[in-house]
């Protein structure tokens, strides 16, 4: 599945209109973001996470969604279920991301 | 992020040197100046950092502080 592009514009339509959702806040100027993000595509297309909406925000750009999550670094990662914030890690390791994905219930 | 390496990424190295070792990192190869860093993550925010700083220094005919100050408003603003 493609990665969405979301803005404070949409973004709130993008968690009401996806029951997962799991939200790459990053930054141009974040090295360690660019190097995830390639990580980030692979695993939207990985089997294990169909039902997982992926979606990258630019946190320097959209306040609003950057606050939603509490951004305190970069890369930083949120889950979402049903619209609610479900829980955050800041890291830039594969195994991390994986592991607050798969905290999203069945 | 460490400014003091930043500050020697901009002294010590031109656009073309840190441009390749950008593109180094990206490709996970060794980039040939050094860069430090506690990752590889670190060290392409370094040299991107000293990039938009040289590049605004030439756009903006301005010194070093003035632009890394812009530069860290940029980073304030993405994590506040």
């Amino acid at each position: 599945m493609a990665v969405i592009q979301a803005t404070d514009t949409d973004f709130n339509d993008v968690l009401t209109g996806n029951q997962k959702v799991v939200v790459k806040y990053y930054a141009d100027w974040c090295g360690s973001c660019r190097l995830f993000a390639p990580k980030f595509k692979r695993m939207s297309d990985d089997e294990a996470f169909t039902d997982v909406a992926f979606v990258d925000v630019n946190a320097e750009n959209n306040p609003e969604a950057r606050k939603l999550a509490g951004v305190t670094n970069l890369p930083f990662f949120a889950i979402f279920q049903h619209g609610k914030l479900v829980d955050t890690v800041a890291a830039s390791k594969e195994d991390a991301v994986r592991t607050l994905i798969h905290k999203l219930e069945a | 992020m460490k400014v003091p390496v930043i500050k020697t990424l901009v002294e010590t190295q031109n656009l073309e040197a840190l441009v390749a070792a950008e593109e180094a990192i990206l490709e996970e190869q060794t980039p040939e100046i050094t860069v430090e860093g506690a990752d590889e993550g670190e060290q392409l925010t370094h040299v991107m950092a000293a990039i938009w700083i040289l590049n605004h220094m030439q756009d903006h005919n301005t010194d070093f502080k003035t632009a890394l100050r812009e530069y860290t408003k940029k980073v304030r603003v993405s994590i506040s």
